[in-house]
């Protein structure tokens, strides 16, 4: 979900840079423009390249500390382009100029090094693991970094055991010793306290092979499968046993 | 028909299906030893109490064990310890066969299915859990079963997560060890153990506060709470510290282990069970160090299982009806 809001993020400021640099030639920008035109342009672009740099930090950071860092750079960014909106044009000399450069240019060194730190981290990371693939001869269990939707099925064999895993040796049978002798309450089948509950095992298993066979995908978020689990529900209420059957298997 | 099984070193749990319900058959995995007399056995068997005689011995089995180590003031034995046939006890096997066949019951028709919960290998201790799995699916066989036998963390992902597709974390954290697997489409991406559980809280506890273990525990199993803050001197103030600690230890090694494989970018929701998580605030504890800690992965939820004492049975039965033919 992180990698679709923070490309959402950095498409806006994509987007806004586009139009603040439209804007230069329609208004024919220069030293002596209505402060306006000025204004308006100068805002949309020095929040545009808050806003691209927010959305690849966004991509890249995973750690809490990191994203509050560059939420930190974001906020000092947009503070500048506030500040700028309010000193221009009346009060656009120094100090007033120098503040707000150096806010908007700390907002985006921030938002940079932290960036920079985690491209850094994980460089390091998949160094380490190319290191690890080499020791343990590729393992064969390891999911590859894709989108869900490029993953082939996987399989499972591995989730079970297979053929080779199960016992070949012959096992004498582990007999309770004849001098162990049970008392009266272990006569009967079966000990044990006994809780019993409704419960939709056979629901759960049928899903089980259906995924091992590749025929369900994850979901990126649970509303997303909250609204899958309505949609087929009411599918189901509404079908006959036969069609149930068909479709749900069973 | 088929059977889940979840051996514990603490419970032994059993699940099948009756009809539409699903019968849960719980019995503690210890006993108690005493010294044989007349007046002993007849107690007993008034008290339709579970037992085994042999020799000079008397072994109270299961709950009963428990009940009568207060009243003889003595410690149970355990045939389990840190997640496996304690190598220490030389009565486990005999003893371990007894309290799984009184809790399986026979198989319904030849060859019944049966999925076995198993500790994956730890990451912090030498021990291996080869011996301690086939040993299972050897005493399951010979009952007339077809055993096979899945990681504890597996069986909470089969249990739980069935409406994310079998995608996510199962954290067992039982008595001996706490087990932990991350999977993907139901296939484990990342499974380890680590040996410290429940017993290793009560262990700790008990040594730094001198009181004996069965009262720390059963201190803990009443109503004991996780607070933020912490009695110093007290029992609670102790289990407080390594739960803190056996928490933090969990999420920094599931860190590690997760950055060494390169997990699918879906959301990943974190589900808890096994007796050691049901104090309160135990969720809330495990929130803040995932939190403080982070992993590589993205955490869409973090909760406990329905009933954590029986979501590894539940996640074995689950697995067994799906080999069922």
């Amino acid at each position: 979900m992180r990698y679709y809001s923070a490309s959402f993020i950095f498409a806006v400021g994509i987007g806004l840079l586009i139009l603040g640099l439209i804007m230069i030639p329609v208004f024919q920008l220069h030293y002596g423009s209505e402060p306006f035109k000025i204004k308006i342009t100068f805002t949309i672009i020095g929040v545009a390249i808050s806003i691209i740099v927010y959305g690849i930090s966004q991509m890249l950071s995973s750690k809490r500390g990191s994203k509050i860092i560059a939420t930190f750079g974001f906020g000092l960014s947009i503070l500048a382009v506030l500040m700028f909106d309010y000193y221009y044009p009346k009060n656009w000399y120094y100090p007033n100029v120098t503040y707000v450069e150096i806010i908007y240019a700390l907002g985006l060194i921030t938002l940079f090094s932290s960036s920079f730190a985690e491209a850094v981290e994980r460089v390091i990371e998949s160094s380490s693991k190319t290191i690890m693939k080499i020791i343990h001869h590729e393992r064969p269990a390891e999911v590859k970094n894709k989108r869900e939707e490029e993953l082939p099925p996987l399989d499972v064999k591995f989730a079970f055991p297979s053929k080779a895993d199960e016992l070949k040796l012959e096992i004498k049978d582990v007999p309770i010793p004849s001098d162990m002798k049970p008392g009266k309450a272990l006569e009967g089948p079966r000990i044990g306290k006994i809780v019993k509950m409704k419960d939709e095992v056979g629901r759960d298993a049928e899903k089980l092979v259906r995924v091992r066979q590749g025929e369900l995908k994850v979901k990126k978020s649970d509303s997303d499968i909250l609204e899958v689990t309505k949609a087929l529900k009411s599918m189901e209420g509404r079908m006959g046993k036969e069609d149930k059957k068909k479709v749900f298997g069973g | 028909m088929a059977k889940g099984l979840d051996v514990g070193t603490m419970n032994i749990v059993c699940a099948e299906m009756e009809g539409e319900n699903v019968v849960f058959i719980q019995q503690r995995n210890a006993f108690l030893e005493l010294d044989y007399s007349d007046l002993t056995k007849m107690v007993l068997d008034n008290a339709n109490v579970q037992y085994v005689v042999r020799g000079d011995k008397i072994y109270v089995l299961g709950d009963d064990a428990m009940k009568f180590a207060t009243v003889f003031r003595k410690s149970t034995r355990r045939p389990m310890k840190t997640g496996i046939l304690s190598p220490d006890e030389k009565e486990a096997v005999p003893i371990i066969r007894l309290i799984v066949e009184k809790v399986l019951g026979e198989p319904g028709y030849e060859n019944e299915v049966v999925c076995i919960s198993s500790p994956a290998n730890p990451i912090d201790s030498d021990i291996e859990t080869t011996y301690h799995r086939k040993t299972l699916e050897a005493l399951v066989k010979k009952l007339g079963y077809n055993p096979f036998t899945i990681d504890e963390g597996l069986a909470i992902i089969y249990s739980e997560l069935a409406d994310n597709s079998f995608t996510g974390i199962g954290i067992s954290f039982g008595a001996g060890m706490t087990n932990v697997t991350a999977a993907y489409f139901a296939a484990p991406i990342v499974s380890f153990s680590i040996a410290r559980g429940g017993d290793w809280i009560d262990e700790n506890a008990a040594k730094a506060t001198g009181m004996p273990k069965e009262q720390v525990c059963a201190i803990k199993e009443s109503n004991f709470e996780l607070k933020h803050e912490v009695e110093l001197g007290s029992v609670e103030g102790a289990l407080a510290i390594y739960y803190d600690y056996l928490i933090t230890y969990v999420v920094e090694n599931l860190k590690r282990k997760l950055t060494e494989v390169t997990p699918p970018q879906v959301d990943f929701p974190v589900v808890l069970a096994g007796g050691t998580s049901k104090p309160r605030g135990f969720k809330r504890l495990f929130e803040e160090k995932i939190s403080q800690v982070g992993l590589p992965v993205d955490v869409s939820q973090i909760r406990m299982a329905r009933d954590p004492l029986f979501s590894v049975a539940r996640g074995c039965l689950i697995a067994a009806k799906t080999k069922e033919e």
